[in-house]
């Protein structure tokens, strides 16, 4: 298990390149690098609609989701599940809720929906070579299609952009034999008059706003909880950095950490809690095991890995193939890491012991 | 310590006057504690003659500078080549030639003995560790070797049981068992990803029909 989830973090290009950041980075094309960002800025300014997909390949089979996305400028987007087709359709949608879900312009985290923000680009820029494919089309209007290539040449993402707004409409992963591992874009699209009334939201009762957790945790903080035991690194196998840290706000129940890692194309999530697992109300799961320890997998549109170890639960959600996660769960915790956690948690002990005022 | 104070080292030194070497001679016939440290201090002595008598090797890299050599055999004398910045700088030496032992500096016959196992081993050049009728530099580092050796012993094993009982007093305890929150997780996953986020799960798979290409 251990060796096809490197295996599979590999073949997705995750593995250290041999060529220095810097050097991929002179070979890109600026004008590449300068329609990614500026989709960032269309994500905010520009009034659309459409259905987007989100499909994710394991071998020959797929798995879709689809949501209808409206997007009005100064006020945020509007996410509302698709049901599935009816007479046996082809697409398996998010069809057990209708409630939609309201993402606000004001979030410190730009989205757009697509898989794609600021800090991903700034990652992406660093680890890959980005480079002007001939233009294609989606939804019928023209794109600009930018790709970031390996340290070997070979393609491991591409981008469509609107050519006459720059809005970001389409992202697929590939694979290193050029196959598609996930893509996610628009399948329909209107693009309106910004000036335009908004769009027509879903009733306010039935959309509830997503909002990240709002202690977003600076390199102090991380040095503070790694003091106390957390196992918190700063990155992970295959270029995977710690870009974005945050926990939830004072008084929730639980203490947990969300750790967002990237190497600008592939996304993984690392939530750390204290305790240890219940692992009765895992059923449903698959268990496999890695480095001697119970690892839960589930994989769908997303990729599921949960395990407990050393006082802490790990559960593990990315968009890349499952490879990733299982080379993730295989590095988390490091033996060294534990070892430390627990002599600083005797110590710690030791000196409340002897410390009248502990 | 001593009965005779100074004037043993004195004695082992060949400095006292006649009648005054006779009745020290007589001490240590009676004292078996003086005519053991005086045996402490003639073997020390020949130990710093020693030092000074070490064949080179056949490497002239195995030997450290004819400078250090010269400061390490002057610490045994008062006033040696290291004695101080005014001093004039000491002659070389060259790597083959034996030095004749100093002489071991004494104490003044008044002056109160001191602890040696009580002060931290003196790097300091000769001249200026050793005060004015004190006990050589030299002498003292070597005298408190023991108390070194003691030290990183105990240093050694305070560690060792402080990291022992660290990870005894480390393992863990009754710890909370905990469910994730998976749905919220997918929500800030999405979020600081930039995916939908949206929570519903999706179990079945299907096929899809082929997307676009560039």
């Amino acid at each position: 298990m251990l060796a096809c989830g490197l295996a599979a973090a590999l073949a997705l290009g995750l593995a250290p390149a041999a060529e220095s950041p810097a050097r991929r980075r002179d070979a890109g094309d600026p004008e590449a690098e300068r329609l990614l960002r500026a989709s960032a800025d269309a994500a905010r300014r520009v009034r659309f609609e459409g259905l987007q997909s989100v499909t994710a390949w394991t071998g020959t089979a797929a798995t879709t989701r689809r949501v209808r996305v409206e997007h009005a400028p100064g006020d945020g987007t509007y996410f509302t599940p698709e049901p599935a087709a009816s007479g046996g359709a082809a697409v398996q949608a998010g069809s057990r809720s209708r409630s939609g879900t309201y993402e606000p312009d004001t979030l410190p985290v730009w989205s757009g929906g697509v898989g794609f923000t600021a800090e991903t680009l700034r990652l992406l820029v660093r680890n890959y070579t980005l480079v002007r494919r001939p233009d294609g089309a989606v939804c019928g209007r023209t794109a600009r299609v930018v790709e970031a290539r390996r340290a070997d040449g070979s393609a491991a993402g591409r981008f469509w952009l609107d050519a006459e707004t720059g809005l970001m409409m389409r992202r697929e992963l590939l694979d290193t034999g050029g196959r598609r591992v996930s893509a996610t874009g628009f399948t329909e699209m209107r693009v309106h008059d910004a000036a335009a009334p908004g769009p027509a939201a879903a009733p306010a009762a039935r959309v509830r706003a997503a909002v990240p957790w709002p202690d977003r945790l600076d390199g102090r903080d991380l040095a503070a909880l790694r003091e106390r035991g957390w196992p918190v690194p700063g990155a992970l196998p295959g270029r995977l950095a710690l870009y974005d840290a945050r926990r939830p706000a004072t008084g929730e129940p639980g203490e947990a950490v969300h750790l967002s890692y990237s190497d600008g194309l592939t996304g993984v999530s690392v939530f750390v809690q204290r305790g240890g697992l219940d692992e009765s109300r895992m059923s449903g799961w698959r268990r496999t095991g890695s480095r001697g320890r119970t690892v839960y997998r589930r994989d769908a549109l997303e990729h599921w890995a949960v395990w407990s170890r050393d006082g802490y639960v790990f559960t593990v959600l990315t968009d890349a193939p499952g490879g990733t996660a299982d080379a993730v769960a295989a590095a988390l915790p490091g033996r060294e890491g534990a070892l430390r956690a627990r002599l600083a948690r005797g110590f710690r002990r030791l000196l409340s012991w002897v410390d009248p005022t502990g | 310590m001593s009965c005779l104070g100074e004037r043993l080292t004195a004695l082992v030194d060949g400095e006292l006057g006649h009648e005054e070497r006779d009745r020290a001679l007589a001490h240590l016939a009676l004292c078996e504690r003086c005519r053991s440290e005086a045996d402490a201090l003639r073997s020390l002595k020949g130990r710093l003659r020693g030092l000074g008598g070490l064949p080179a090797s056949d490497g002239a890299d195995d030997l450290p500078t004819p400078d250090f050599m010269a400061r390490l055999r002057g610490m045994g004398a008062p006033g040696g080549p290291a004695a101080g910045p005014d001093d004039p700088p000491p002659p070389a030496r060259p790597a083959r030639s034996r030095v004749p032992a100093g002489p071991v500096p004494v104490r003044p016959a008044g002056a109160a003995p001191r602890p040696a196992a009580s002060r931290p081993r003196d790097n300091r050049p000769a001249g200026r560790a050793a005060r004015p009728g004190g006990r050589g530099a030299g002498a003292t580092a070597v005298l408190y070797r023991p108390s070194r050796r003691y030290l990183a012993v105990g240093a050694a094993t305070l560690v060792l049981g402080l990291g022992a009982a660290s990870y005894a007093a480390g393992g863990q305890r009754e710890i909370p068992t905990v469910t994730p929150a998976f749905d919220r997780f997918a929500v800030e996953h999405a979020l600081t990803s930039g995916d939908v986020p949206m929570t519903e799960p999706v179990d079945d798979r299907t096929s899809v029909p082929p997307a676009p290409g560039p």
